[in-house]
């Protein structure tokens, strides 16, 4: 995999040990081998995407509140192509509670004036 | 059943539709095209030529001469453009000398007058950008220019005034005479009939002719490429520059437009395909090399768009078919009408008139029951300050800017849809009112004219990407919108000047940090101006997270980051206007504005803080070849489209450029439902961030391919397909390497211009190398109290940075205005910074030492440099050091130094090294 830290993108290896322990290679700094256990292990993505709003063609903007996991994507996705909220919205409104059983809430990112 | 039906409407069709309607006869226009003006009208070079050319007695000499002296005339009842500039034509050489004395000679065969040859110092003196090998020319006085399209469109206004109807998409097929005259019948199977026909179907001309009269005539398609200059470029010459012309037409011709841009082309080639207005790679390269005959120093990175036009040339007789052909009683020809054709159109359109009047026996109407109205519309940009605040004052739709690079205004938008031969499409509200015609090429525009079209026509926005020229089916013609905004409240003009002390230009991130640093400085009286809608600026349309690490330590989206600001404002109580444009920023800090609440209005500002942000690079700035289709948008436009106005571009999608808006857009457009080909790099290296190199692209398997480039775009209506291949280390495209993907849309992230028109109507001197303005470290450009700050200053990366130099830049603002009033001040001696080796524009340009505290100096380098270091110098001595694993274009590099360390120097140096 490629690391994200920085620009250099160096390209990780993970390794299972014997013991279960994650072995990483070809990162040059703590940072990569941190973020390769964390892909390998549970990666998670925040995820950005827009809503609909009764009566009007304008979409709202929403994220899950933290990051979900990666493998969600398309399931949150999907939820929030089914939802359509009422205006008015207020910046942090829930949009859904709990996406897809995730215990993440999906919040508004900017108002949306009736 | 009508008396005449006039088959085309370019330019010819129109003015002989327009000549008729003088006439009392019922006439009908047939055009195969959704607007007037589609065919060889759109694409050509808009010259008024003298008519020297034309060999005499031919109708080209004819009516070229006769069309010539009508112009002027024509173009003062049409209310539409002319300039007569005169022509030049260049001689290189002995035997070209011999070449002008023959045109001057058949000139004055053909009456041109006022023909003159110039030895090479009064041409020199006149034109100085004429290259130095130019020996001698021709001078012909009575050459001019014009707007085709304009004229074509007030032509066919004034037609349908007088009673002539227009039909569009009405593609005739099939000509035969009918029981009392004509039966014409499109490709769609509807029929009309009419007493006479006049064919003037220009490239398909022949096909008409070649149904009823037995002498058969044959139109060879004959492209031409072109591009077309910015108007900063409009300068460079007076009269249109002509080669001395060879076989295939007048050549390469350089020349400046009635609308301030140089058009440089056209090739001369003849192709197979009627309708393929595509351009290549190879023709536009030898444009240029033969344009750069006459001018040597011609800026190619100055185009902004490219484009090709189909002459319709007659390859029997060579020459205009004009009228009746003999046995075809009530058929006329304007058939083989190829340059100078647009010259010759008016008195084409006479002569012709004069003859279906005669065949029919017709009378001219009395001069009374003739109207002379074009549905003129006051064009905002050739007004006066005065004339366009009486005209807000009249209809406040002339406060809204739609076009910033054109000055074009919702007013004139929603006239050019309800004219009588209003536009319907993209393309239609282009050649009306020019708005999507400027630098920018609709990047700003389009999602606001798709409303205006929606709202006039009664049809979603997404009915007008299908095309950018053929209307959508089932327009409902001025449905009578109510206003759904603020836009039609009576203009609330306030008199006279009205002091402020510190006035942002821009409600973005950098404006609002400014604002808010200016009033937190101590300045009571700050007022942030916005021109679109809402505040946070391109934030708003940054839904994606990864905003605010650096200032906020968490990771925000661009409408959260925005809002904290805008919150902050708003505790403030510092006044934000939206909706109003800025029109012009004086070296006195006198600042224009217009909006459509509160009409023209003019501060007097103490300080101003520049934050206008940037635009992106369009497609005509790359000179991509191929065909203009619907589906290509900048990144920014479609993502605009989709996460403001909720309007989906496409379903197959490639991007070219891999900075970051085009890789978020990647995962956008697959959020959406769309599915995403490729993202294509020209250079080895993506100047996006690795982690949207991953998150973005890897994540859902979408291929970057590095070292390609895009070399084709096809589709007539809309996109269907690209064309990539690999490019080598001169970035120039692999023959062999070629590979195609069927798509509908194709993105452009090429690149972010800052946006720096108003900086320039200040006098700010702007850097060439990062293309905002030059400041010192307080943000202050060259022009006393003008600060800059954000993307208009330089590009960045993050907007963390922006706030940060935003701040420094409102806090000076509000010294500044704090300042005694009119006290010039002695400026500090400045140290100079300067770019050292693997450093692009370092911000900046000059650092006062005076003083304490620490400045943020920061640039981008210039390549990719791994294990290096980047220092600031002066001489030998280092002030500062920064190691770095790596060093790349796309991640601009900032440090904090003390000023101390300045003092005493005279400049230094930032630079990388090993």
């Amino acid at each position: 995999m490629t690391c994200i830290n920085c620009p250099m993108g160096c390209q990780l290896d993970v390794e299972k040990l014997a013991d279960g322990t994650l072995k990483v290679t070809g990162n040059a700094c703590l940072r990569g081998e941190t973020y390769a256990k964390q892909e390998v292990s549970a990666p998670v993505r925040m995820v950005t995407g827009l809503v609909r709003v009764k009566g009007t063609r304008r979409p709202l903007c929403v994220k899950t509140k933290v990051a979900i996991p990666k493998g969600k994507i398309p399931d949150v996705l999907a939820a929030l192509a089914a939802v359509e909220v009422e205006a008015p919205v207020a910046l942090g409104d829930a949009v859904i509670a709990d996406v897809c059983g995730t215990g993440v809430p999906v919040v508004a990112t900017a108002p949306f004036a009736k | 059943m009508e008396d005449v039906i006039v088959v085309g409407a370019g330019v010819v069709g129109c003015s002989i539709a327009r000549s008729l309607s003088r006439y009392s006869l019922s006439v009908r226009v047939l055009e195969a095209g959704s607007d007037v003006a589609e065919g060889a009208t759109k694409a050509n070079s808009a010259i008024v030529h003298a008519g020297f050319d034309a060999k005499p007695g031919t109708n080209k000499a004819k009516f070229n001469l006769l069309g010539n002296k009508m112009f002027a005339q024509v173009c003062a009842e049409l209310k539409v453009p002319f300039k007569p500039n005169g022509s030049l034509v260049l001689a290189f050489s002995d035997e070209d000398k011999v070449e002008l004395q023959k045109l001057l000679e058949r000139g004055r065969t053909n009456g041109v007058e006022g023909l003159e040859i110039l030895d090479q110092a009064t041409l020199r003196a006149r034109e100085p950008n004429v290259s130095d090998e130019a020996v001698a020319a021709l001078w012909a006085p009575t050459g001019g220019i014009c707007c085709p399209y304009d004229l074509t469109f007030r032509t066919a206004e004034n037609a349908a005034a007088n009673g002539v109807v227009f039909t569009f998409d009405a593609r005739v097929a099939k000509v035969e005479q009918g029981p009392a005259g004509w039966k014409l019948t499109t490709d769609d199977g509807r029929t009309f009939e009419a007493k006479t026909v006049v064919n003037a179907a220009g490239v398909h001309s022949d096909e008409l002719n070649n149904q009823v009269n037995p002498v058969k005539y044959n139109i060879q398609p004959r492209r031409g490429e072109y591009y077309m200059l910015d108007r900063s470029e409009g300068n460079a010459f007076k009269a249109t520059i002509f080669q001395v012309p060879g076989p295939m037409g007048k050549g390469i011709l350089v020349s400046p437009t009635v609308d301030g841009t140089v058009i440089v082309g056209p090739s001369s080639e003849d192709i197979a395909d009627k309708e393929d207005k595509a351009t290549t790679a190879e023709i536009m390269a030898k444009v240029t090399r033969l344009a750069k005959r006459s001018f040597p120093a011609l800026p190619v990175r100055a185009a902004i768009k490219n484009f090709s036009g189909i002459r319709a040339h007659e390859t029997t007789v060579g020459d205009f078919v004009l009228g009746e052909p003999e046995g075809v009683p009530g058929f006329f020809n304007a058939l083989g009408v190829e340059s100078p054709g647009l010259t010759s159109a008016p008195a084409i359109g006479e002569f012709l008139a004069e003859q279906v009047a005669a065949r029919l026996g017709a009378a001219k109407k009395p001069a009374e029951a003739i109207s002379d109205d074009v549905s003129y519309w006051p064009k905002t940009r050739e007004m006066t300050p005065d004339e366009l605040a009486e005209q807000v004052k009249k209809d406040p739709t002339y406060g809204r800017i739609i076009c910033r690079c054109e000055t074009v205004t919702e007013g004139e938008i929603r006239a050019a849809i309800r004219a009588r031969v209003g536009a319907r499409t993209l393309d239609g509200i282009k050649r009306r009112t020019r708005s999507g015609m400027g630098r920018c090429q609709g990047g700003f525009c389009t999602p606001r004219l798709l409303e205006i079209l929606s709202q006039e026509l009664g049809l979603p926005m997404e009915a007008f990407l299908e095309s950018r020229a053929k209307a959508p089916e089932g327009i409902e013609k001025n449905p009578h919108p109510t206003a759904t905004d603020g836009n039609r409240r009576h203009a609330d003009v306030a008199a006279g000047e009205k002091a402020v002390d510190v006035l942002v230009i821009g409600a973005g991130p950098a404006g609002l940090a400014a604002a808010v640093a200016a009033r937190e400085a101590g300045c009571e009286d700050v007022l942030i101006l916005e021109r679109d809608d809402a505040p946070g600026g391109i934030l708003q349309q940054c839904i994606h997270n990864g905003f605010g690490l650096h200032r906020f330590k968490e990771e925000l989206t661009g409408p959260e980051y925005a809002h904290r600001f805008i919150d902050k404002v708003n505790e403030l109580k510092i006044p934000i206007e939206c909706r109003t444009m800025v029109l012009d920023v004086a070296a006195d800090r006198t600042v224009t504005t217009i909006s459509p609440t509160h009409g023209m209005r003019i501060f007097k500002a103490k300080s101003v803080v520049l934050a206008m942000g940037c635009r992106e690079r369009p497609r005509g700035a790359l000179l991509i070849p191929g065909t203009r289709p619907a589906g290509v948008f900048t990144a920014g436009t479609a993502q605009r489209l989709v996460n403001m106005e909720g309007v989906m571009p496409g379903k197959r999608v490639v991007i070219l450029g891999s900075g970051d808006i085009g890789l978020i857009m990647a995962r956008r457009m697959t959020f959406q439902g769309a599915k995403v080909l490729a993202c294509v790099e020209l250079m080895p290296y993506s100047s996006g961030l690795k982690r949207n190199i991953v998150q973005c692209l890897d994540d859902y398997g979408i291929p970057l391919l590095l070292s390609h480039t895009v070399v084709d775009i096809q589709g007539r209506d809309h996109l269907t397909g690209v064309t990539v291949a690999q490019v080598d280390e001169k970035r120039q495209p692999i023959p062999g390497t070629e590979r195609h993907f069927d798509c509908d849309t194709l993105l452009l992230s090429v690149g972010l211009l800052p946006e720096n028109e108003l900086s320039k109507t200040a006098g700010v001197v702007l850097s060439p190398v990062t293309g905002g303005a030059e400041v010192d470290d307080a943000m202050q450009t060259s022009v006393p109290g003008v600060f800059a700050c954000g993307n208009v200053l330089h590009v960045h990366d993050l907007v963390d940075y922006v706030s940060a130099e935003a701040e420094i830049a409102g806090r000076a603002a509000a010294a500044h205005a704090a300042g005694p009033a009119g006290a010039a001040g002695v400026p500090p001696a400045y140290v100079q910074v300067k770019d050292g080796f693997g450093v692009r524009g370092t911000v900046p340009q000059r650092i006062n030492p005076e003083g304490d505290g620490k400045v943020a100096v920061s640039f981008r380098p210039a390549g990719v440099y791994k294990d290096a270091a980047w220092i600031v110098r002066a001489g030998d001595e280092v002030l500062c050091r920064r190691k770095s694993r790596i060093l790349t274009p796309g991640e601009s590099q900032r440090v904090e130094i003390d000023r101390a360390l300045f003092k005493g120097k005279d400049e230094v140096i930032v630079e990388v090294v090993k």
